[in-house]
C-alpha cells in the first residue's frame, strides 16, 4: 500500500515536473523579459577612479552610439544588407567614437544603442569598453534589447540599451520598463525591443545630489508608443522636479522640435515598407510640455532661426544631418550659448558623419 | 580539408573497428515490444517506425536497423545506420554512424526576416558531417534498458571565414552543428528507459557534448536533459509527450533553455 502511494506520488511528481517545465518554456524561452522596475547594471572602469572634483560647470552630452556600427549599412536602414560586425570593425569604430567623446571631455555621458552582449558588435561590452579608454570611470546600464537569440535576419544572440556614464559615482539606478507597442503580432513583440527610462543619482561632493534620466523613445510604432514613451519621460522627470531636486534629462526622443521647419519627406527614407517611420506632421507638439517646463540645451528660439544648425540625425552616409532627435533637458542653469550639436569641424572640432547616424549634442550646466 | 578527411578517416575507422569484436548472441533480453530506440537494440527485420518529431527506422535485418526523417531528409540529407553487432546475457553492444549534408540547412536558415538564423549574407560552404557513436546497452528489468553512448562528430568542409558562416548558436542546434566549426566533437549520453504501468514507459536522457576551437568562444560545453513519457498502444503506435532541457555555454555565455516537445510513432 505505502510503496503504490510512495509510486503514485513518484508519477505525479513526473507530471508536475512536466507541466512546470512547460510553463516555464512557454514563459520566457529566449529571455528577453523585464520586470516594470528593476535596478540597472553598475560598472566601473578596470582603472583607479580620478576622484574628479566638480570645479566648474557641468559638461553633458548625449550620444546615441549605433552600438559602435559606425557607417556600416545595416539591413535595417535599407541601405545595406550588413548584420555582423569583425571585432575589428567594432573596435575600430569605438575608437573613433572614444576620440570625439575625449575631445568634449564630458562629466557626464548619456548614450543609447549600446551593446554589451550582442552576435552584431562582435560580443564587445561597449560600456565597459568606453569607460576603459574614456576619462569616465563610472557606469549604468538598462537593457532595452536582449535576447539570448533573435531568430530573424540572423541578428542572433542581442543585448543592447541606455547608458549613464560619469567621472563621478552613480548611485540608486533604476530600469523603468515602458509600454510595448501593440501593433505587432505577439511574436515580433516577443523578441522586439522593451524600451525603458533609465534613471540614477550623480553623487557629488559637497553639492546636492544631481538626478539624471535617460531614454530611448519608440522610432517605428504606428499605435502612439512612441508619444507614450516621451510622456513617461517627461513624468520621471517632472517627478523629480517636484520634489525640488537637480534633473538632467537626455536621450533620442525620435522626434523633431515643435514648429520644424521640414517635418516629413526625408530624402535618406531608403526603406519602402507602407509605414513612413520619419514622417513627424502628427506630433509637432509632442516635446512642448518638456521645452516649457526645462531648459533645453538649444533654446527652441536658436533651432527656429536656422534648424540645419542644430540636426542631429540622418541614416544616409553620403548625405548630411537632416533632422534634430537628441536632447538634453534640464532644471539647472545652463551655461548661455554653451549648447552644441557636435556636427562637424566647425561645430565641434570632428566631422561626426562617419562615426555614427546621430551626431552627439552636449552642454555645459552650472548646479546649485 | 585534408586534416578533415583524416579525421573523418579517424571516425570511420573508430565505427568500423568496434565490430570486430566477438558477435556473441546468447541474448537474455525480454521479448520487448519492438520500439526503437537510442538503446544497442535494433529493430527486428522488416520492422518500419515512422515518427513525426523523431526519426524514422527500418530493420534492414535483424542486427542493422537503418533510420532517417523522412520531411527533414529535403532539408538536412543524412542517414543513420545502426549495427548491433554483440549481445550476450543483459549486455547488447552496437555501432552507429550516421552521414549528414548540412550545407543545404545552412543555405536555408541564412535569410532575411523570420526563421533568419544566420544572415542572408551567409556563405555556407560544402560541407559533410559524420558522426559515429559506440552504444552499450544493459538490461536492468524486464523491458527496462540502460544506455550508454560514446562517439564523436566530424564534418569535412571547404574552407570558410567568420563572415561567411557566423557560428549558429541557436540553442539545441547548436552542439549538433558544432563540428563544422570545431576539429571534432566529441560526446556522451546515458538513456534510461523503463516501463511504468501498461503501456507507459519513462525515458530520461543526459548528453553532453565538448566543441574545442569554436569561433567567438574557444572551448564549449553543451549539457542536455531529456524526460519523456511515452505511451505505446501494442507496437502499433505511441503518443509521447517531453521536455528537454538544455544547458550550454555561448559566446553570450552560460544559457539554459528548455523545450517541451510531443511525438507520434507508428510502427508496422
Amino acid at each position: 500500500m505505502k510503496r503504490a502511494r510512495s509510486r503514485r506520488r513518484s508519477e505525479l511528481s513526473v507530471w508536475r515536473f512536466a507541466l512546470v517545465s512547460c510553463a516555464l518554456a512557454s514563459c520566457d524561452p529566449f529571455h528577453t523579459g523585464f520586470e516594470d522596475l528593476e535596478s540597472a547594471e553598475y560598472y566601473r572602469a578596470s582603472r583607479q577612479p580620478a576622484g574628479a572634483t566638480l570645479l566648474g560647470p557641468l559638461r553633458v552630452m548625449n550620444y546615441n552610439l549605433k552600438f559602435g556600427g559606425g557607417r556600416i549599412d545595416f539591413f535595417f536602414d535599407c541601405f545595406g544588407d550588413r548584420v555582423l560586425m569583425s571585432k575589428a570593425e567594432v573596435i575600430a569604430n569605438l575608437e573613433a567614437l572614444a576620440q570625439k567623446i575625449n575631445d568634449y571631455d564630458p562629466d557626464l555621458l548619456v548614450v543609447q544603442e549600446v551593446d554589451v552582449n550582442s552576435k552584431r558588435a562582435a560580443y564587445v561590452d561597449q560600456m565597459q569598453w568606453l569607460l576603459d579608454h574614456t576619462a569616465l570611470d563610472y557606469g549604468v546600464y538598462a537593457s532595452q534589447w536582449k535576447a539570448d537569440f533573435v531568430p530573424s535576419d540572423g541578428v542572433g544572440a542581442v543585448d543592447s540599451g541606455n547608458g549613464i556614464l560619469s567621472k563621478f559615482p552613480l548611485a540608486d539606478a533604476e530600469r523603468i520598463a515602458l509600454s510595448l507597442r501593440s501593433d505587432q503580432s505577439g511574436i515580433e513583440r516577443y523578441f522586439y525591443l522593451k524600451r525603458n527610462v533609465l534613471h540614477a543619482r550623480l553623487v557629488l561632493e559637497e553639492r546636492p545630489a544631481v538626478f539624471v534620466v535617460a531614454t530611448h523613445a519608440e522610432a517605428y510604432a504606428v499605435d502612439g508608443t512612441k508619444l507614450q514613451h516621451i510622456d513617461r519621460f517627461r513624468a520621471e522627470l517632472d517627478r523629480l522636479d517636484d520634489e525640488g531636486r537637480t534633473v538632467i534629462g537626455a536621450g533620442d526622443l525620435n522626434t523633431l522640435p515643435p514648429d520644424s521647419d521640414k517635418q516629413f519627406d526625408f530624402p535618406d527614407s531608403a526603406c519602402t515598407e507602407d509605414y513612413v517611420a520619419d514622417d513627424y506632421r502628427a506630433e509637432t507638439d509632442v516635446l512642448i510640455p518638456l521645452y516649457d517646463r526645462y531648459a533645453p540645451e538649444i533654446p527652441l528660439a536658436d533651432y527656429h532661426a536656422d534648424n540645419a544648425r542644430y540636426f542631429s540625425h540622418t541614416t544616409d552616409k553620403s548625405g548630411f544631418w537632416n533632422r534634430k532627435l537628441d536632447y538634453i533637458f534640464t532644471n539647472a542653469s545652463v551655461v548661455e550659448g554653451s549648447g552644441l550639436v557636435h556636427q562637424d569641424e566647425t561645430r565641434g572640432g570632428t566631422d561626426t558623419m562617419p562615426l555614427s547616424d546621430h551626431a552627439p549634442v552636449s552642454v555645459e550646466l552650472v548646479l546649485p | 580539408m585534408r586534416r578533415a578527411l583524416l579525421r573523418s578517416c579517424a571516425v570511420l575507422t573508430l565505427c568500423a573497428s568496434v565490430p570486430t569484436l566477438s558477435l556473441a548472441d546468447e541474448s537474455s533480453f525480454a521479448k520487448a515490444p519492438g520500439w526503437g530506440g537510442p538503446s544497442a537494440l535494433t529493430l527486428p527485420k522488416g520492422r518500419v517506425e515512422f515518427g513525426l518529431l523523431q526519426s524514422s527506422r527500418y530493420g534492414l535485418t535483424d542486427r542493422v536497423e537503418l533510420s532517417l526523417h523522412p520531411i527533414w531528409f529535403f532539408v538536412l540529407p543524412h542517414a543513420e545506420v545502426k549495427f548491433r553487432y554483440f549481445e550476450h546475457g543483459r549486455l547488447a553492444l552496437a555501432a552507429r554512424g550516421r552521414l549528414s549534408y548540412p550545407s543545404i540547412f545552412f543555405g536555408l536558415v541564412s535569410r532575411e526576416g523570420s526563421g533568419g538564423l544566420l544572415p542572408k549574407t551567409s556563405d555556407p560552404p560544402i560541407a559533410l558531417m559524420l558522426e559515429a557513436d559506440a552504444v552499450a546497452s544493459l538490461e536492468l528489468a524486464p523491458n527496462a534498458l540502460a544506455s550508454l553512448a560514446l562517439g564523436l562528430a566530424v564534418a569535412p568542409h571547404g574552407s570558410f571565414t567568420n563572415e561567411e558562416l557566423p557560428l549558429l548558436d541557436f540553442p539545441f542546434l547548436y552542439p549538433r552543428f558544432a563540428p563544422i566549426y570545431a576539429p571534432l566533437v566529441p560526446r556522451a549520453a546515458l538513456n534510461l528507459e523503463s516501463p511504468l504501468l501498461a503501456g507507459l514507459h519513462l525515458d530520461v536522457e543526459f548528453r553532453g557534448y565538448l566543441m574545442p576551437s569554436l569561433p567567438d568562444i574557444g572551448t564549449a560545453f553543451a549539457l542536455e536533459q531529456a524526460l519523456s513519457l511515452e505511451y505505446r498502444f501494442g507496437e502499433r503506435a505511441a503518443v509521447s509527450l517531453g521536455i528537454r532541457v538544455s544547458e550550454a555555454e555561448y559566446p553570450v555565455g552560460q544559457r539554459v533553455h528548455l523545450l517541451p516537445f510531443f511525438d507520434v510513432r507508428v510502427g508496422f
